[in-house]
């Protein structure tokens, strides 16, 4: 790099870092990796956010109220009145439903009212603009069966504009034309609310009234409103959701955060490193009249540019992984909760100025100690470059004392009773605590463990071990950080491993009781369901042992629309005591799923409305039942409930149970019965459990995907953290490897005993590494995922997951040791000797 | 003595040093003078102290008790960044093992203490490169001090050390790193040079044929001057 008319000293350091570039690229690399782990983080949740709050918007528009009606609906009559007589024009209606198409494949249809004066839903839908031609389309989305799609959909449909969709509907096959393809991702067929009826048999009904209502007007329309309508917030469910996804964002911003913790350990070893090896250059400096703040400044100025080259990499590297992060976050919350209308990747400028800083910040604040021990060292002291100040073999007690404090910090947070530190967020910094107090212990374990093994006679007599173990212990400044960093890395592998492992293994044994029987049948259509002759031709058959109906049926509610099941106890004695009468009003019994009572902040006894066609019914939570699935209230309900107060109502699923359930059997009547169903144009799904399984457990997988990829990063960041270590030691004990060089020991000797060092402290590290993931899989359990999605789980132990991570730690340190370990072994003992090695 | 012509006035200074459990007094109640245009030897074995007396005459170690007074600045009164400023401008230190700075090429190691003292990079190169033309090194100038032979590195650092032309020259066994012959050479080069300047020098040997150079020497055992010493020479 030319250095032109730079100060000296400015071209002294760039020469520095360029004879040293392995070490300033993996500065920089090291930088680069947690600024871009915490943009690519922040980019992905920042997109998804956004698509999240278009999807609410586009679904129902920024709305804030909502008229809702019985089972039926609301009259349709009911909005032209809204319109006409109230003269709210911010209104809109809403009738949602499904249809299959050609490959059998279920598909929302939404009704809008495209077409009206001032319509809410245009502007969302991408309809508000000439380069749509809306006015050439209103006439043909009111009068003939034309459809909107997103692009997504039509490529995957393999449809393009003016192409006919053939869906089967309540009124039998329909092909729609695509009128227009939106830029959007919507998985969703759009029509206009006349069509929707049409299709869905729902003439003069639709689902809701969406509205945008000042207070007085709110207060208007409750008053005005007919009986058997009521008028709630539009956000009672979308709140509970954004909340949910926010969790999950919040579980992935505290990984990326944690990256950068270990990056800035990282930092701050880098850059102590960078400052002992030049301490003689330093004391020089100083003795020709270099004063502390102008070092001081010096080193913060080289810190600063590169840190601010890593940044700048970091921040390019980030955006590219953040389109992809996107992608992962958007599948997990689609998987989880709902289909995303739609998904932009979005790159915020605030969001790139925030890791921008943060890179920048956490570099300077990691390089402030070694710059001030470098300025405040009096210049004798920096020449002598053996001289090393011990500064963290005294301070071990304090170290000590201080972890001990953010322990009970943290553990004070967990178990406090205060209702405003139950949050999630205090449940991250609980967390934290745990894992910051945990690692201030590391100098003073590591100094006893090394202690007593060096009191243990056997190891005693290997020279070579002891002198492994005595250079690790006269490095604790660096070693212990070092190994501080690679703990942490890897308990988050052990901690969010076998939290995963423990929610993998829950889902699977909820997935086994939620799943009886070997087939499921589903009724793909709203309304409609499996008629009892349908039940008796199944049953008929030889090699099916048994039926078993089960009713399911989205409802309004007070808390919004729940989705209701009939519960899984059948015909069990006590399930009949559902049904109580109390003096003002019936209340039935419902059990709650219990990620759905975490969502609405429910518990036992809690008491809410549901709307059903004898009229709104009270419910009482029963109890509370694990269940995995998430984004909407699930009820589950005795089937002669079902039976009392939605008579008209049929099974939507069927289970069947085999007499002999092979592979063969299943495939053969799963192949039957769909081929059976399709000749009768029937909506049924016949899928085998065995297919459930693979598919739930194929989406659980995608979800965790995200966390295996920042888990890997955080552990490239380790490992160039053990590697600097493994540079400093290498450098702080030249003088006396050179003595063993001179004394008969041959290069590859030392090089074994450095290697032998990145060994025991990769050793080391796993070893911290297991109570720390340990704890930290056990926060996450039974705090963090508890509040962030209300799944409760059990623990599972997985030796695997523990024996893995130690093996992590040993090949990153051993990986990281290879080229100090080559270093060392072309120092020239005479040049070492003399003090003159390479600066 | 004419205290205006004095540079250097040390009194009762005292420097201790921690070995292991107990102490060490390396310097124990130091005081002589150094006149003005005036080159000292100072003499003395191995541990008696010598380089912790330049050391601290150059304010880049402080003492535990007494004066030093240079260039009628009393230095145990100066802190932090004012010590150093005051190094930068009043005095050359020449180390034994050269301490150039392997970074920079010879000729920026010559200008480093004029930039230092705030001339800008390209008259302090100009300068520096005068200055190198004087000792037949001109050709060397954009080698790294890795590349120079003992005698030529340690002409760099006599160069370098005296460039901002400082009012004492502190030279701790310029020639200790040297065979006999560039170490005659060097020291004598050196010497002219101090009485070209008109400068003070206190010069570190161990080599009474180096400390012949010198207007006198002071021999310095076990943390103190030798009774008559002091006056030797004059």
């Amino acid at each position: 790099m030319p250095v032109g008319n730079l100060p000296l000293r400015a071209r002294q350091s760039i020469r520095y870092f360029q004879r040293h570039i392995g070490q300033t690229l993996l500065s920089i690399l090291g930088i680069a990796i947690g600024v871009m782990m915490v943009v690519s983080v922040e980019l992905a949740n920042d997109s998804a956010r956004r698509a999240f709050k278009l999807s609410v918007d586009s679904a129902s528009g920024k709305t804030s109220h909502q008229i809702i009606g019985g089972p039926e609906g609301v009259a349709e009559t009911l909005y032209t009145r809204i319109r006409t007589e109230l003269g709210l024009r911010k209104s809109a209606p809403v009738l949602n439903g499904r249809v299959i198409t050609e490959a059998g494949e279920s598909i929302a249809l939404l009704g809008l009212d495209l077409v009206a004066e001032g319509s809410l839903q245009r502007e969302l839908t991408g309809l508000e603009g000439s380069t749509l031609g809306l006015a050439a389309l209103s006439t043909r989305l009111l009068h003939e069966p034309v459809a909107l799609i997103s692009t997504k959909l039509a490529n995957r449909l393999g449809l393009s504009q003016g192409e006919l969709l053939q869906v089967t509907t309540k009124i039998g096959k329909v092909n729609l034309e695509i009128a227009r393809v939106l830029p959007t991702n919507a998985e969703i067929i759009m029509v206009d609310i006349g069509t929707a009826q049409t299709l869905l048999k729902r003439q003069g009904w639709i689902d809701s009234v969406d509205m945008i209502l000042t207070s007085v007007q709110q207060e208007r329309v409750s008053a005005w409103l007919p009986a058997n309508y009521s008028l709630r917030e539009a956000n009672v469910g979308t709140a509970a959701l954004e909340q949910m996804t926010k969790a999950f964002q919040t579980n992935l911003t505290a990984m990326s955060l944690l990256a950068l913790l270990v990056a800035a350990l990282l930092i701050y070893n880098t850059v102590s490193l960078s400052v002992l090896e030049r301490r003689p250059y330093f004391g020089t400096l100083r003795a020709l009249g270099v004063t502390p703040v102008e070092l001081a400044r010096d080193i913060l100025i080289e810190v600063v540019l590169l840190s601010f080259v890593a940044t700048l990499i970091g921040l390019t590297a980030g955006v590219i992984l953040g389109s992809w992060l996107v992608e992962l976050v958007l599948r997990t919350i689609d998987d989880l909760y709902f289909r995303l209308i739609v998904s932009e990747y979005v790159v915020s400028g605030w969001v790139l100025w925030k890791a921008f800083f943060w890179g920048l910040g956490s570099s300077v604040v990691a390089t402030l100690l070694p710059a001030l021990q470098a300025a405040k060292s009096l210049p004798i002291t920096l020449q002598h470059k053996l001289a090393v100040t011990h500064s963290l073999r005294t301070k071990v007690s304090g170290f000590l004392l201080v972890g001990l404090l953010l322990l009970l910090g943290g553990l004070f947070i967990l178990k406090s009773s205060s209702s405003w530190l139950q949050s999630l967020l205090w449940g991250f910094i609980a967390l934290f605590l745990l894992i910051f107090g945990l690692c201030m212990w590391v100098p003073t374990l590591l100094t006893v463990v090394l202690r007593l093994l060096l009191k243990i006679s056997f190891v005693r007599d290997l020279t070579f071990l002891r002198l492994a173990l005595r250079g690790i212990e006269t490095g604790l400044d660096r070693t212990a950080l070092a190994i501080a960093a690679l703990s942490v890395s890897v308990s988050v592998t052990i901690g969010v491993g076998l939290m995963v492992a423990s929610l993998r293994d829950s889902v699977l044994t909820w997935l086994d009781e939620s799943l009886p029987g070997d087939i499921q049948l589903t009724w793909n259509l709203d309304g409609g369901g499996f008629t009892a002759e349908m039940q008796g031709e199944l049953e008929k058959q030889l090699e099916i042992k048994q039926v078993i109906p089960a009713w399911r049926l989205t409802v309004e509610s007070s808390l919004g629309q729940v989705y209701l099941q009939s519960s899984h106890g059948e015909d069990n004695e006590s399930d009949q005591s559902y049904i109580s009468n109390e003096s003002i009003s019936e209340v039935v019994q419902v059990d709650i799923a219990e990620a759905s009572a975490a969502l609405y902040r429910l518990e036992q006894g809690k008491r809410f409305m549901l709307y059903t066609p004898q009229g709104p019914l009270q419910v009482q939570i029963n109890k509370v039942f694990k269940d995995y699935s998430t984004g909407r209230a699930v009820l589950a309900i005795h089937k002669n409930t079902f039976q009392t107060y939605w008579p008209e109502l049929l099974p939507g699923r069927l289970t069947l149970s085999l007499h002999n359930p092979n592979q063969a059997s299943i495939v053969s009547i799963v192949d039957r019965l769909s081929e059976s169903y399709k000749n009768d144009q029937l909506p049924v799904e016949v899928i085998p459990n065995g297919a459930i399984f693979k598919a739930t457990l194929t989406i659980f997988d995608r979800t965790f995907a995200i966390t295996t990829v920042l888990r890997m990063l955080a552990i490239i960041v380790a490992c160039v953290g053990i590697f600097s270590a493994m540079l400093a030691l290498q450098i702080q004990r030249q003088r006396d490897y050179a003595i063993l060089r001179a004394a008969g020991m041959t290069s590859s000797g030392v090089a074994r005993l450095l290697f032998l060092q990145a060994g025991i402290m990769g050793v080391f590290a796993g070893l911290i590494a297991l109570p720390l993931g340990l704890v930290m899989c056990e926060v996450l359990i039974q705090v963090i995922n508890k509040r962030a999605f209300g799944w409760s789980m059990e623990s599972v132990l997985s030796g695997g997951v523990l024996v893995e991570a130690v093996l992590l730690a040993l090949a990153a340190s051993l990986l990281a040791g290879v080229l100090p370990a080559r270093k060392v072994a072309r120092v020239l003992p005479q040049v070492a000797l003399r003090g003159q090695e390479e600066w | 003595m004419n205290v205006s012509t004095s540079m250097v006035q040390v009194s009762g200074l005292s420097r201790t040093f921690k070995q292991g459990e107990g102490t060490q007094k390396v310097l124990h109640e130091l005081s002589f003078s150094l006149q003005k245009g005036e080159i000292v030897a100072l003499l003395g074995r191995s541990g008696s102290g010598k380089s912790t007396l330049l050391n601290l005459l150059s304010g880049i170690d402080l003492p535990d008790a007494g004066s030093i007074e240079i260039a009628h600045q009393e230095l145990t009164a100066l802190k932090e960044p004012n010590l150093t400023l005051f190094r930068r401008q009043h005095i050359g230190f020449i180390f034994q093992f050269f301490n150039l700075l392997a970074g920079l090429t010879v000729i920026e190691n010559i200008a480093l203490s004029l930039e230092l003292n705030q001339l800008s990079a390209t008259k302090a190169l100009l300068e520096a490169e005068t200055a190198l033309s004087t000792v037949g090194l001109e050709n060397k100038a954009h080698s790294y001090p890795e590349s120079l032979s003992g005698g030529e590195q340690q002409r760099v650092a006599i160069l370098r050390a005296m460039i901002h032309k400082p009012s004492l020259v502190l030279a701790d066994e310029p020639t200790g790193n040297l065979d006999a012959s560039t170490g005659r050479t060097v020291l004598q080069w050196l010497c002219t040079q101090i009485r070209k300047e008109g400068g003070t020098m206190l010069l570190v040997t161990h080599s009474s044929e180096v400390a012949n150079s010198a207007d006198r020497t002071l021999i310095l055992s076990q943390g103190q001057l030798q009774a008559g010493t002091e006056s030797a020479g004059w």
